[in-house]
């Protein structure tokens, strides 16, 4: 299939693995030029030049990542299409029990998933507004 | 060409959100019937696309819908996926002036309706090993809206109905989700909003500036009949330029 997403400039965070590997390349089959951004340095190199995108290391908790990945993006690719904050962690200690949670690890839950969506958006957003129509999408989960 | 040899049922497909399902789902390879209680209109959307036959019945009437679907799937031998958007709007009265005759129309055509035909859809779905659902609800399905009290009171009835179904007969193989559209501009709404100066001030209200179209809706609705969408049923989805989200 292909068409939906010709040509755009999309950019994944936490691409290397999992959903996001699975984003990635749904978005690669239908056209877009995938921009992977991970931590994992080589799940996410070899997922990039399988599907023929582009491979940034990022940890989207550190605002300088940012910075630095938006710029080398402008540079690369002229613009960005489409963001994809994807990256995210669960607890990796006993659960999210709340009698048993560990604040380190509270902590750093938030980091990833939280200040990593706003960073994202907030370093993201200039760009894409700058290249004309854009679009969003964070992951959450079952809320209700 | 997501439904290349589907079978899919349209009510009120004879005009607005309908018609253009029945050009989306045709255009992706599926035969449609276009079910309206009115046989001229829904007799010129089957003509204008490949594949797809006109039938006539009034939703609200039980007997007329299940004769319809058994209609659809004596035509084409099965039945795959339904669109249960027949609907009619109203006037803009408050609830202790709201004219019963229309509470009780409104109820029997929008609520009741989406019942019947999911009634008359869900042995022929089992029977085909599994399909899908997508019943037409509204934006004011996830919120109130004055003046509106029975039209509201029938849209968040159908969203509770959309889920009730999807448990039931989830294992069955059958999937049933809801859209919910923002205003669209078509014949249900150009009758009581007629004032330009109004959709200036509709379209103003949507953090996209606009109001959705026809062609918006159908592409949601084709989504969710088709098979990426095997992981999603018994959920709402509103295609509404971000109007509900302030
Ligand atoms: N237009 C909007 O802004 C909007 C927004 C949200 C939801 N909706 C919903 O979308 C659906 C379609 O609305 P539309 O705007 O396309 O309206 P429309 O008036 O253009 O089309 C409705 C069609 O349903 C048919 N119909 C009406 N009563 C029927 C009955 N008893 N049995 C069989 N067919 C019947 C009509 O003949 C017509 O062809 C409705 O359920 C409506 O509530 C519309």
């Amino acid at each position: 299939m292909t068409g939906r997403v010709q040509a755009k400039r999309v950019l994944v965070t936490g691409g290397a693995t999992g959903l996001g590997a699975a984003i990635a390349r749904r978005l690669a089959e239908e056209g877009a030029v995938v921009l992977v951004a991970d931590i994992a340095e080589v799940a996410g190199a070899a997922l990039a030049s399988e599907i023929g995108g582009h491979f940034y290391r990022l940890d989207v908790s550190s605002e300088a990542g940012w910075t630095a990945v938006i710029a080398a993006i402008a540079r690369d690719f002229g613009g960005l299409d489409a963001l994809v904050n994807n990256a995210g962690i669960a607890s990796s200690k006993g659960g999210e029990d709340i009698e048993r949670i560990d604040l380190a690890d509270l902590h750093r839950i938030f980091a990833v998933n939280v200040d990593g969506t706003i960073l994202g958006c907030k370093h993201a957003i200039p760009l894409m507004a700058k290249s004309g129509p854009g679009s969003i999408v964070n992951l959450s989960s079952m809320a209700e | 060409m997501r439904f290349m040899g589907k079978v899919i049922a349209v009510t009120g497909g004879g005009s607005g959100l309908g018609a253009a399902i029945v050009a989306r789902l045709a255009s992706e390879g599926a035969e449609v019937g276009v079910i309206d209680l009115d046989p001229q209109a829904a007799a010129r959307v089957a003509g204008q696309v490949q594949g797809a036959k006109a039938f006539a019945a009034d939703v609200s009437d039980p007997a007329a819908m299940h004769r319809a679907i058994a209609d659809v799937v004596s035509w084409r031998g099965k039945l795959d996926g339904a669109v249960n958007n027949a609907g009619v709007g109203g006037p803009f009265v408050p609830s202790a002036d709201y004219p019963l005759d229309w509470w009780d129309r409104t109820i029997a055509i929008n609520l009741s309706g989406v019942f019947y035909s999911m009634r008359a859809e869900l042995p022929h779905l089992i029977a085909n090993g599994g399909g899908a659902i997508v019943n037409m609800s509204s934006i004011c399905g996830f919120i109130g809206q004055a003046g509106t009290a029975a039209y509201v009171a029938a849209k968040h009835g159908v969203v509770g109905l959309t889920k009730t179904v999807a448990l039931e007969y989830g294992a069955q193989g059958v999937r049933c989700n809801a859209v919910c559209p923002t205003y669209v501009r078509t014949p249900l709404t150009l009758a009581e909003l007629k004032d330009q100066a109004i959709w200036a001030d509709l379209d103003a209200r949507h953090a996209t500036g606009h109001c959705a179209t026809p062609d918006d809706v159908a592409a949601m609705t084709a989504f969710l009949l088709s098979g990426d969408a095997r992981s999603v049923t018994g959920s709402a989805h509103l295609v509404d330029g971000g109007i509900t989200a302030s």
